[in-house]
């Protein structure tokens, strides 16, 4: 699927957007903090919204092009929509909700079967319930199904698990996952959660105050130097396999070349299977030589990609198989040490200088 | 407790009237309520006074009104009858007329409310799902704002059997033509001696009561299963 | 809330045809109910009918002596009784009515001085009195001349609306003629009609009302207490009218009415000659 979007809108509030970014894999996730202008982008391309200008392309069809004067109505668009409140009819059982999208006429054949969905999406049991008798976790599936049954060519997900409880949440990401599975649909999806994101997209857009800030894959976006506080990089470490420890912690393992493990911070509560970890540059601590006879738990050998002076400190950026940390040193650190781009240093970490965030 | 032929006619007269007042002035009414509570635009302030006039004026205002936009000496009503050899004036189209401008304010703040009440959210759901703008109104929208809609119809119907003032200046109160059960009424107490008025009266009551009853009935067939 | 703000403007292309009308099944409703109406209710005012248009204080008269012409000559008849003022306004906004029954002369006049009228007589007269209701009990303050009712300061009385309805002009005039007025004035009871005045004193409601002769004699819950001299108040007068553009039938009608035989059903009923 190839989406290219290119959009202008201001709001009455004041907030406006601008973006313009083309996504070709099948499952492409837009990222960003509360109030980045996600969702309002997200209704641009269902066309619930229309931008002040802009063109929308999708696999060659356009649906927007203010220029040319071109703005098709959502219901033309075969674009299909899971809303984060879900919005199904409640004067309408789970059955006729999912049927309500059906069209009589179909140009292309794909349109999923009916009971393919319903099994897929286990609805079977739910089909005769209205939707407020209906858990929240219940009520995306379904959501979820009725999008499906219009036979859309683009599916767009808004926090898909926002309104859904924890425990529930991983249910809602296998049924998301059956889906892209059985039918191959191209999806675009909104979430603030990293966990989702780095676990379904293939690509990921990342957005705040209602401009890009960027894109790539989900390591790279949501790892470190992509979430800028102040101006300088924090960094966002995603660690796997985690375990617990001898003395009622939790050890993990960093994805890359040699598992290394790390020690979680104390008091950390059932991490889950992957986490990630946040620090600041200044925790980052670097040894040229051996490191023995010190009491951070946290070592990793790292490649030095890029030194970036910046006010009499320098920040640097260091290569940690797939993913990229930051250190902060002195100016005369760098000479002590000899850093250079390409120099192997041992990055030193304090366990208690680790955040574990969602 | 017998009725006259008189009196029976008189009741036949205002269900009549009452029925194609009520049915005739419910598409405009959906549509000015569903505009007023869905659109903000410039001059919205005019159409819901124009709205609400006949709520604000007496009825005999209305009435008279109503006489010298569509009566003979009209430009209006002197075309239809010369052009069209149709009259309006003290007819039963009259008596309809007069019902259905009375009972117009009621329906549409009672549809008001009820679309105000259903989340336009889901029109644009159901825009998403294929629907264009009329069929998601249709198929979302209105069945969800169909208890109000129901409550709006009752309102202006019972209004109707109980219009007097409008009815009896533009339509007149003709026996058998426009001499609805109000006007029956007026004219059985200026009877000497004559005790038909109470019997009018709970006549009037009766039909009242059967009115919600329809309404109750309409209302929970609605919300089945 | 989560993310940006979502306006509320909705989607700016939405055409107007969206504002939706009822489903069309209703359609056919509407129209059977229409069609249905018309095929049962009279049309009023048809060309064979004649449409008279009455004060509403004439009611028993004028339907009597209707009867017997309509038997008399086979020819139909429709009266519409209202308010004189109601009646004179559907009149001169071009009301399909061949005769006017009028009940005083100067909606006559107001009728007559905008649009042609073929021939005007007074039909009948009234008297105009005041009633109190019947004492129940012997210790009941009954009032035994008009001038102890009206000096009475706590004694209200049901008027017909002095300032529009004919019965309660005559009353005015009269009061002011007798210098009653001002002390009687705040102690009215202005009412719609006389009916309403007469229901009043009838329930006890006020201590007396002024009614005409014609309605006071259906009544055992009120008492006579005595008569308004008719030179103190403009003569009551009931003129009807035969309009232009009435029929041949319709001054049949007419003919009828101010006839010995017509005007016998009123005189029957209280109405005196305007002859004298």
């Amino acid at each position: 699927m190839t989406l290219q979007v290119r959009c202008a809108h201001r709001f009455e509030s004041g907030f406006d957007v601008a973006v313009d970014f083309s996504a070709e894999h099948r499952t492409t996730a837009l990222f960003g903090p509360s109030g980045a202008g996600k969702t309002s982008l997200l209704m641009m391309i269902a066309g619930i919204i229309v931008p002040d200008s802009g063109r929308i392309v999708c696999d060659g069809r356009v649906l927007l092009d203010t220029a040319a004067g071109i703005a098709l109505p959502p219901e033309s668009r075969y674009v299909g929509v899971v809303f984060q409140d879900q919005r199904l009819f409640p004067h309408l059982s789970v059955e006729a909700n999912l049927r309500f999208g059906r069209r009589p006429r179909r140009q292309n054949n794909g349109a999923p079967p009916f009971a393919r969905i319903t099994a897929v999406l286990e609805l079977d049991a739910l089909l005769q319930r209205r939707p407020e008798s209906l858990s929240g976790g219940e009520r995306q599936r379904v959501a979820l199904g009725r999008a499906l049954m219009s036979a859309p060519d683009l599916l767009l997900l808004d926090e898909p698990i926002a309104a859904v409880d924890e425990p529930h949440r991983e249910t809602i990401l296998r049924y998301v996952d059956r889906v892209v599975h059985e039918w191959n649909l191209p999806m675009l999806y909104v979430s603030h959660h990293r966990s989702e994101v780095q676990r379904l997209a293939d690509w990921v857009i990342a957005l705040d105050k209602g401009r890009l800030t960027e894109q790539g894959p989900p390591d790279r976006v949501l790892g470190a130097g992509a979430v800028v506080a102040a101006g300088e990089p924090v960094n966002l470490l995603r660690l796997e396999d985690v375990s617990p420890s001898d003395d009622g912690g939790w050890l993990a393992t960093v994805a890359g070349d040699a598992p290394i493990q790390w020690r979680l911070p104390a008091g950390v509560e059932n991490p889950g299977a992957s986490v990630f970890v946040q620090f600041a540059a200044s925790d980052v601590m670097l040894a040229a030589g051996a490191t023995t006879g010190l009491s951070a738990r946290n070592r990793l050998p790292a490649t030095v990609i890029d030194l970036v002076p910046r006010s009499g400190r320098v920040f640097v950026a260091l290569q940690l198989g797939e993913q990229r940390l930051w250190a902060e040193v002195t100016a005369d650190a760098v000479a002590d040490l000899g850093l250079a781009a390409g120099t192997t240093v041992t990055c030193l970490i304090k366990s208690a200088a680790l955040r574990v965030i969602d | 407790m017998g009725l006259s032929i008189a009196e029976w006619t008189a009741v036949a007269l205002s269900i009549r009237v009452a029925l194609v007042a009520m049915l005739t002035s419910l598409p405009f009414g959906v549509a000015v309520g569903w505009l007023l509570a869905r659109r903000n635009f410039r001059g919205k302030w005019v159409i819901e006074t124009l709205v609400n006039l006949t709520l604000v004026l007496p009825p005999v205002v209305t009435g008279y009104l109503l006489l010298r936009m569509f009566g003979r000496q009209s430009w209006f009503g002197a075309w239809l009858e010369d052009t069209l050899g149709i009259q309006i004036a003290f007819t039963w189209w009259a008596a309809a007329i007069a019902s259905a401008a009375l009972g117009f304010p009621l329906m549409v703040r009672a549809i008001r409310l009820a679309f105000r009440g259903v989340d336009p959210r889901l029109e644009d759901a159901a825009r998403s799902l294929g629907s264009s703008p009329l069929d998601a109104f249709r198929r979302v929208s209105l069945p969800l704002a169909r208890g109000g809609i129901i409550a709006g119809a009752v309102l202006a119907f019972a209004r109707s059997l109980g219009e007097f003032g409008a009815t009896i200046t533009f339509a007149g109160n003709i026996p058998g033509a426009t001499q609805t059960l109000p006007l029956a009424v007026f004219s059985e107490m200026n009877r000497a001696g004559s005790d038909g008025t109470l019997r009018l009266a709970l006549v009037s009551v009766v039909l009242a009561a059967a009115a919600l009853a329809a309404s109750e009935w309409l209302e929970r067939r609605g919300t089945g299963p | 809330m989560r993310d940006s703000p979502i306006p509320d403007d909705g989607f700016t292309g939405r055409p107007r045809a969206a504002r939706g009308r009822r489903c069309p099944r209703l359609l056919p409703a509407v129209l059977l109910s229409w069609i249905a109406a018309a095929a049962c209710a009279g049309a009023g005012g048809s060309d064979e009918t004649i449409l008279v248009l009455a004060a509403a204080s004439t009611i028993d008269a004028l339907e009597a002596a209707v009867s017997d012409f309509e038997a008399e000559t086979g020819i139909e008849v429709e009266i519409s009784f209202g308010p004189t003022s109601t009646v004179a306004l559907q009149i001169v906004q071009g009301a399909p009515a061949d005769l006017m029954l009028s009940a005083n002369g100067e909606w006559a006049d107001y009728v007559e001085d905008r649009i042609p009228v073929r021939r005007r007589v007074t039909l009948v007269g009234n008297q105009l009195i005041v009633v109190q209701p019947t004492p129940r009990r012997a210790e009941d303050g009954v009032a035994t001349s008009l001038r102890e009712l009206f000096d009475d300061p706590r004694r209200r009385f049901a008027i017909a609306d002095p300032q529009s309805v004919p019965a309660g002009i005559y009353a005015r005039q009269a009061l002011r003629a007798l210098g009653f007025w001002e002390s009687v004035e705040p102690r009215l009871i202005p009412t719609i009609d006389v009916r309403a005045a007469l229901a009043l004193v009838a329930r006890r409601e006020v201590d007396g009302a002024f009614v005409y002769a014609t309605d006071a004699a259906s009544s055992s819950a009120i008492s006579y207490v005595g008569d308004i001299d008719p030179l103190l108040h403009d003569p009551i007068e009931y003129p009807l009218l035969l309009l232009a553009g009435a029929g041949e039938e319709a001054a049949a009608l007419f003919e009828f009415l101010v006839s010995a035989r017509g005007r016998a059903h009123f005189f029957d009923r209280g109405f005196t000659d305007p002859s004298r």
